[in-house]
Formats: structure tokens, C-alpha cells, sequence
């Protein structure tokens, strides 16, 4: 099969998405020159009202998207960075995911929040975030976190079809990263893990980038411990299912979460393990998060992020 | 305008003034605000609206959010080859946010069919205008957005119809947004149960006098008994009408249960 | 625009119908027979009724 990177992945899921249904449009800062390369090619081929260049208003064409979708429309907002999204907390987190439910369920928000998430690039505070326990805090939206091109362009059609308001993360990290993606059209369904790796004796459950670095240790680890990891795909919904039966068989389980630690994915995962499957643990549950500061920038990035070392030595202290 | 075009209703009676003029039958909105599941939300948010074949795509509780959404309702109209229009309300109260700015900004800039009407009754809960915003007019705020905006007696329906009724046409041939303030008063308290009260102080009765000499509805019926447009005895007729509709409209609040719930998984996700 | 006869009775009848469902959400909230808060139109009612009415 042929291999393609993760942002032309995203790439293709605009085209074809935008090709099979007329009100799918982007709206973004910067978007029609292609800030980021997932918009590539997307001006000139769409024209000028399927792909907007807003200005720097985000509570505005956040909100605008709402109500576009409300009205016929599934936009793709491009937040650029999704730290951006601060800027527009009130149509992100109570207007979308909340506008169908304070309604009676008599209007669909089917629209698309996108940014890049995450860190490693010295990039500091604004730009290195990945809130996904500040979406997941907010019933009514869902939240994809692709790992691989392969999940990146599944997950995107998913969500450009999906009647709901779904938040999308990709990691600048893993931009450049490639992958098989096959020609023909397929989607990804929501709330359906992949084990990107089986094993037998440690479970690690990791989303987005941190999938690639829970894989690069298990690979180090090969012969010594034998690690399973498991990549939900989407937060929201969640597939606690497809945790369960991991740890049914390794009996031990460390998650990675490049959120922040405190109130993070992970310790939500961590408290619904304990409830669901208490008699199925060996050892604690450990969580590799980022640790309970602001992500600094420079050379002090490191010390707050997760990384493999950190995850090695989580692995190592369940292996026993 | 017409029943599709859109409305983005203002604060004050959470938008009853808006529904009530656009057709909708309010005894939705009384059961929705006693929680009863015949409410126009299903009974699941006491005070948000919805009517989408009026236009009312919904109601928010975080003022200011109306400036956005109505950029949606804009977009939709200048794409969707409908000719609708977008009529956009708020208080001098919630002018003070940063959304108004964007989203005035983004109107003005892709000349979206937006007229935005503010409603000013000069208090924003206890503060007056003139401690909220700097210059005399709100709608002065349009000349840097390259809008029209116009001041208009908000006590004088007939005014207020004409001027958004111009406004109306100028965004429906495409000429983009415009601004109208209505300088209007507010009779009573900010929210039911509060004093009513001009910053440090409660209002008096000798201020509730002044007011009422400009009480729309009083002013609006001495115009038209003048003019002979009504009389008294089409005055007694109405009066009789709406009572008969507000009994009814209470006993079919009334006679409404609490939802189910098992709406709360309904509502949440779309299939 | 020139308002015809009929148009000023529909204002006029919007106006009062307002104000009338306006007092009766805020005599019910003291009554405790409305949810919630309510924030008062009374007084205000021409902006939103001559906005809306055609």
C-alpha cells in the first residue's frame, strides 16, 4: 500500500469530503495560503467561499460556525493552534457541544474545531498544549486525537460527516510522520480502539503522539517485557471496553496523557478502570502526563513533558 | 421579513417581544419556563427558545453570544440563495463585549445581511450608560465598521419599524449590515426578586413616574385613538383576547409534566 | 414604508400582548409558578416589537 504523511492524509480527507458534499467548507486565519500544509491546494481548487480566510476573531467565526451548522452547513473550523481556542471558550465549550441539548434536540451542530496540538517544539505556553480534559469536561462534544495518517484521514471523514460537534486534534509532532493510507474511501468510527501493538505482560493505553513514543518503547523493551499498546482514536466516545480486555490479560496498565496530569484524561481512565475492573489489576495503575505546570519553553520543555524515558521506568515499576 | 429570516432576540423578557411579533405562540416559551416537556425546548432549559421555522434557531445564556451566531445566520443568507436576512438584538448592557467587535468586524468585512439592533434601555443591571460606555450613542460604533447607524426613539414602535424595515432592504439587495439604537427604558427591576436600582441607588416613586410618561405601550394608544386608527371599544375587544389567550396559555403550562429523563441522553448527540 | 391601518393594529396588538405575558412570567415567578429567573421587558417592548412585527 502506498505510504503518505499524516497532513497530507488530513489533506485528503478536506478534498474528497468537500467533493462528496457542497456544504462542507473550511474557515480558518491564514488558511487559503496554507499556514499549515493540510490546507494545501484547498483555495484554488474549492474557491473562495469553501475556503475562508477569517480574521484574527476566534470567538467570532467559532460562534459563526454554530450557527452556520445549525443552518445547513458543516463547517471545518481551523483554529491554527488549538491553544487558540481559549480565545472562543464560550462558542467552543458551551455553545457547541451544548446548543442541541438546551434546545430539545431540534437543531444539529454538525461542525468541526481543528488545531494543532501538543508539544516538543519549544514553542512554550500558547502553543504546546493538548486540553483534552477541557474538552472532555464539556458533555456534548467529541474529541479525536489520530495517532498514524492512517487514523488522521478515517477520523477526519468521520468527523466532517458526523452530526455532531467533534473537536480534532493533530499533533504537530507527528506531521511529517508517514503511513500506509489506502486509496479507496473508508472512514473510521468513533469510539473504536486499536491496539497498535500486542503484548502480554503491561498494558499502556496513549492517544495522539504519545502512541508513537509508548510504541518506540515497546520496541526497546522487546524480549525484556512484552507491551500492549492501546490507541482509543477518540476520547469521546471512549472504548473502556477494549481497555478492560487489555488489562483482563496483562493485568497492569500505564497510561500516557500529554495533558496535564491534574483532572487529566488519565486520571478520569485511571478512576473508571478502579470502578470497572478493580479485580483485574496487579500493580497500581501509573500515569505519564505533563506535569502540573505551564509548558515552559527553551530547554525546560523537557523536564514537563512526558517522555520515553519517563514511560520506560513507569513500565518497569507495573513489570514486576 | 419573512418567517425564515433570522432573529437573534435580546435579553430583556428573554426574547418574548421578538417571538411574539414573528408569530410564535408564546404559551410554548410559559411551559418551557416552567419546565413542563410541551415547553419549546422539551422543558430541559427554563429560559433558552426555539422556533426554527420562525427563524429562532435558539436563545443563550452567555450574553454577548448572539453577535457570533448571527454572523452564522448571516453566512447562510448570503450563500444559501434564499434571500434571507438576519435582524440581531441586544442591550446597551451587552454592546460592552468583545464579541460585538469581531463579529461586527466580520459582518462589515464579507457585507453580511445583518441589521443589529441595540436595545438600549440605558441600565446594564444597576450600572448606567453613561458609566458602561464613553460616548452618547452606541451606534456611533458603526462609522468604524463603515456601517450606517442610526439613533431611534426605542419608545416609538412605529420609528423603530420603519428604520429596521429600511435596514431590512438594504441587507437583503446585498448592501450589507447596519446598525439601529433604540433608546429605550426598562419600568422595573434587572431580574425579578432584585432591587431596582441605579448604581448605589433603589429607584423612587418619583422616578417611576418620569418614567411612565414614556411608556411605549400608552404612547402608541393615544396615537392611534387620535388618529382614529382605534377605539376604545376595539381597545376593550383586544384586551379581552389576550386575557383569554394568557388563560389559556397558563392552563396549558400548567397542565404540562416535567420531561422524562430519559431526554438527557436524547438530547445530547445527534444520531 | 408607509404603515397601513391594519399594520398599527398589529404593532399596537404586539405591544400589548407583550407587556401582558411580560407581567405574566413576572407574577408567576413570584408566585413560584415560573422556573428560574426573569428579567423584565416592561417598559422596554418597542424595540423588539417593532424589529420583529414585519
Amino acid at each position: 500500500m502506498r505510504e503518505i504523511q499524516y497532513h497530507k492524509a488530513i489533506n485528503e480527507a478536506f478534498i474528497e469530503e468537500m467533493e462528496r458534499d457542497e456544504t462542507v467548507y473550511l474557515m480558518g486565519e491564514s488558511l487559503r495560503g496554507a499556514n499549515y500544509p493540510h490546507s494545501e491546494g484547498l483555495a484554488k481548487r474549492f474557491g473562495d467561499q469553501r475556503v475562508l480566510d477569517t480574521p484574527i476573531c476566534e470567538a467570532a467565526f467559532c460562534g459563526a460556525a454554530v450557527a452556520s451548522a445549525m443552518t445547513g452547513y458543516r463547517p471545518i473550523v481551523d483554529l491554527m493552534f488549538i491553544d487558540f481556542m481559549y480565545t472562543a471558550a464560550d462558542e467552543i465549550l458551551l455553545k457547541a457541544p451544548q446548543w442541541r441539548f438546551m434546545h430539545g434536540g431540534k437543531v444539529n451542530v454538525p461542525v468541526v474545531f481543528m488545531g494543532a496540538a501538543g508539544g516538543g517544539m519549544k514553542l512554550a505556553n500558547e502553543h504546546s498544549q493538548i486540553p483534552s480534559s477541557i474538552i472532555l469536561h464539556s458533555p456534548g462534544i467529541k474529541l479525536a486525537v489520530p495517532s498514524t495518517p492512517y487514523d488522521a484521514k478515517g477520523l477526519m471523514k468521520t468527523a466532517i460527516r458526523d452530526n455532531n460537534p467533534v473537536m480534532y486534534f493533530w499533533h504537530k509532532q507527528l506531521m511529517a510522520v508517514t503511513g500506509e493510507v489506502p486509496e479507496e474511501d473508508y472512514t473510521i468510527p468513533f469510539g473504536v480502539a486499536d491496539v497498535k501493538r500486542e503484548g502480554t505482560d503491561v498494558t499502556v493505553v496513549a492517544y495522539s503522539y504519545m502512541v508513537q513514543l509508548a510504541l518506540e518503547v515497546a520496541k526497546k523493551l522487546e524480549g525484556e517485557i512484552s507491551v500492549e499498546v492501546v490507541d482509543p482514536r477518540t476520547l469521546e466516545p471512549f472504548d473502556l471496553d477494549a481497555v478492560l480486555k487489555s488489562v483482563e490479560k496483562t493485568n497492569r496498565l500505564v497510561i500516557v496523557d500529554e495533558d496535564t496530569e491534574r483532572c487529566s484524561f488519565a486520571s478520569e481512565l485511571a478512576a473508571q478502570v478502579v470502578d470497572k475492573g478493580f479485580t483485574l489489576l496487579d500493580e497500581p495503575i501509573k500515569r505519564v502526563c505533563a506535569g502540573n505546570y505551564p509548558i515552559p519553553g527553551g530547554y525546560m520543555e523537557q523536564h514537563v513533558l512526558p517522555s520515553v524515558e519517563k514511560i520506560e521506568a513507569a513500565i518497569r515499576s507495573v513489570a514486576v | 421579513m419573512n418567517d425564515d429570516d433570522f432573529v437573534f432576540p435580546a435579553v430583556r423578557g428573554h426574547g418574548l417581544p421578538h417571538l411574539i411579533s414573528k408569530g410564535v405562540d408564546p404559551k410554548y416559551y410559559l411551559a418551557e419556563h416552567c419546565g413542563k416537556s410541551t415547553g419549546s425546548c422539551g422543558g430541559v432549559s427554563t429560559y433558552h427558545n426555539i422556533d426554527t421555522e420562525h427563524g429562532f434557531f435558539g436563545l443563550a445564556g452567555t450574553l454577548g453570544t448572539g453577535f457570533p451566531i448571527s454572523v452564522g445566520y448571516g453566512m447562510t443568507s448570503k450563500w444559501n440563495g434564499k434571500q434571507q436576512v438576519v435582524v440581531s438584538c441586544f442591550g446597551d448592557g451587552t454592546s460592552n463585549r468583545g464579541t460585538l467587535h469581531e463579529s461586527f468586524l466580520m459582518a462589515a468585512n464579507w457585507k453580511l445581511p445583518i441589521v443589529w439592533v441595540c436595545e438600549n434601555n440605558q441600565l446594564s443591571m444597576y450600572v448606567p450608560v453613561k458609566d458602561h460606555h464613553p460616548v452618547e450613542n452606541i451606534a456611533d460604533l458603526a462609522f468604524g465598521y463603515g456601517m450606517p447607524g442610526e439613533v431611534v426613539d426605542g419608545q416609538d414602535v412605529v420609528a423603530v419599524a420603519k428604520a429596521v424595515d429600511k435596514a431590512v432592504a438594504r441587507a437583503r439587495a446585498g448592501e450589507g449590515p447596519s446598525l439601529i439604537e433604540c433608546k429605550t427604558e426598562r419600568f422595573v427591576t434587572h431580574s425579578i426578586g432584585l432591587p431596582d436600582r441605579i448604581d448605589l441607588e433603589d429607584r423612587t416613586k418619583d422616578d417611576y413616574v418620569e418614567l411612565k410618561k414614556r411608556d411605549p405601550v400608552v404612547l402608541f394608544q393615544e396615537k392611534l385613538l387620535k388618529e382614529g386608527v382605534l377605539t376604545q371599544k376595539e381597545m376593550e375587544r383586544i384586551d379581552q383576547e389576550i386575557a383569554v389567550e394568557i388563560d389559556a396559555a397558563e392552563a396549558f403550562a400548567d397542565a404540562g409534566s416535567p420531561p422524562d429523563p430519559s431526554v438527557l441522553d436524547d438530547y445530547l448527540y445527534a444520531k | 414604508m408607509r404603515l397601513k391601518k391594519e399594520q398599527k393594529l398589529t404593532l399596537y396588538r404586539n405591544l400589548v400582548r407583550t407587556r401582558a405575558f411580560d407581567q405574566l412570567f413576572s407574577r408567576r415567578l413570584g408566585l413560584g409558578k415560573l422556573l428560574g429567573f426573569w428579567h423584565p421587558a416592561e417598559g422596554g417592548e418597542a424595540p423588539g416589537v417593532g424589529a420583529c412585527s414585519f
